[in-house]
């Protein structure tokens, strides 16, 4: 357990330490702010906890690709350094390493990715909405955001490991953009589908989102089942990662 | 003055890397099934050619271009040559672009052959303006913020994100009076628009001004040793 916080408090401390990951999380979002006021307008009946989803969505938009493109380096720079075989010479278990490396990473995007939901929030409280929002906010954060968050630090530590660094980015942005952009109208996309990491079902189902950007209007249900999908794919993807480096470990 | 000295394009095709060829590949691949399933649709086919001409096309081009000279493993022998630090970056993008071009060309043959019709986009120099233009800004930003960051990932970041951004406020930007000439994709969403040409000029010139810093930032050889 010791070896676990130290591999999570060390990868932590590296990944939140990186000023321009910050600036990308929180300068993205001031990005979107002048589509902010013009929402606020358009929904003037909107409880709060329904604006607390919708803030979350909009924080759901860039900071998974924030979050995939830079966690993404994360093992890779483990390989390209020789940390790997130091690791490797020590008794902590290959499962632990992995665990260690993507927790500490994930909880550093989580904690950039808080902040940036934040900044989207003061702007809609700038906009006329009350300060409470931001802790509503908080709440749709851990229902919208985190399970998409999880998924994609699963898969950005998993990925490069087989596939080259630059090419899983490429990849990435692009399946990102094809995962929550493109309607399935114009071609086959898992947008709309339970494996949708857009935050639209959580949003719909528990913070009564208007269908500003959910496809349609989801039940409980089916908003439960989806954070259970995208978990149960962060998970397939981490054993997944280890297998192949035993596999790897094996051969060598 | 001394002599330009030019590798020999053998040594660089050896020493290239394995995903600037296999990426643009892979992508050209996918993006070639798609448009023969398609291939009744006319506009779904004219709408899927023109992401990957595009979009698609400057994406990778950009990503790629953060790992051209920072990721080098044999960088410091690279700077401890006798050689201006500002080539190795010229050829490092001027083989990425090769590359990208040839996906560009083998495209629109193939496009031609499915009797694809791109004159929407401009007559046949014109369009290739639609993939050149966008894929040399975006490879000068990636460029230059993986070098003053001295890590590939920063300048990957940035290009996703100026990507992704520009393609979800598409309205904004040709709406802003300013931002339009900032906007990577107006031939290939508004190619009909007034200031197409004044665009393209722009962000050609931020290429060269984006491209130029980086060489410059490449002269301080200490900064990646």
């Amino acid at each position: 357990m010791g070896a676990f916080l130290g591999i999570v408090r060390t990868e932590y401390r590296m990944s939140i330490r990186r000023w321009w990951v910050w600036a990308a999380f929180v300068g993205g979002q001031l990005l979107l702010a002048p589509g902010v006021p013009g929402l606020v307008s358009a929904w003037p009946r909107l409880s709060l906890w329904q604006w607390s989803g919708v803030v979350a969505v909009i924080g759901n938009m860039l900071p998974p690709i924030v979050a995939g493109i830079v966690i993404a380096d994360r093992l890779v720079r483990d390989r390209t350094l020789g940390v790997r075989e130091l690791f490797c010479a020590t008794p902590v278990p290959r499962h632990m390493y992995i665990l260690g490396k993507y927790t500490g990473a994930t909880l550093a995007v989580l904690t950039q990715a808080l902040a940036a939901v934040l900044t989207e929030g003061a702007l809609f409280v700038a906009s006329g909405l009350p300060p409470a929002l931001l802790v509503h906010a908080l709440g749709a954060f851990l229902a919208v955001d985190v399970p998409a968050l999880l998924f994609v630090g699963a898969f950005s530590v998993a990925c490069p490991e087989v596939l080259p660094l630059r090419v899983y980015q490429v990849l990435f942005t692009g399946y990102w953009f094809w995962a929550t952009a493109i309607p399935s109208s114009f071609m086959p996309t898992v947008n709309g589908t339970l494996l949708s990491p857009k935050g639209d079902y959580a949003a719909s189902a528990f913070f009564a989102e208007p269908g500003i950007y959910a496809v349609r209007p989801y039940t409980p249900i089916e908003g439960a089942l989806n954070i259970l999908v995208l978990l149960a794919c962060a998970g397939v993807a981490l054993i997944a990662l280890e297998r192949y480096m035993a596999w790897q470990a094996k051969r060598a | 003055m001394k002599a330009l000295t030019i590798a020999p394009l053998k040594y660089h095709l050896r020493i290239y890397r394995r995903e600037h060829l296999a990426l643009p590949a892979g992508l050209w691949a996918l993006f070639v099934l798609m448009v023969l399933f398609m291939r009744d649709d006319a506009q779904r086919t004219f709408d899927v050619a023109g992401a990957f001409l595009g979009f698609v096309l400057p994406l990778m081009a950009g990503i790629l271009a953060a790992s051209a000279v920072v990721e080098d493993p044999a960088l410091e022998l690279q700077l401890a040559a006798p050689r201006a630090p500002w080539r190795i970056l010229v050829e490092r993008l001027a083989a990425l672009l090769g590359v990208v071009t040839l996906a560009a060309v083998a495209y629109q043959l193939y496009l031609a052959t499915m009797g694809v019709d791109l004159s929407s986009l401009g007559d046949p120099a014109a369009r290739q303006l639609g993939w050149l233009v966008p894929s040399l800004a975006l490879m000068g930003l990636a460029s230059l913020t993986a070098l003053a960051l001295v890590q590939g990932t920063g300048g990957a970041l940035l290009v996703g994100l100026v990507w992704l951004l520009q393609i979800l406020g598409r309205k904004w930007f040709i709406d802003s009076r300013w931002a339009r000439y900032l906007f990577l994709f107006m031939r290939a969403r508004y190619a009909a628009h007034p200031s197409l040409a004044a665009n393209e000029l722009c962000l050609t010139g931020l290429a060269v001004v984006l491209i130029a810093a980086a060489g410059w930032l490449l002269r301080k050889t200490e900064r990646y040793l």
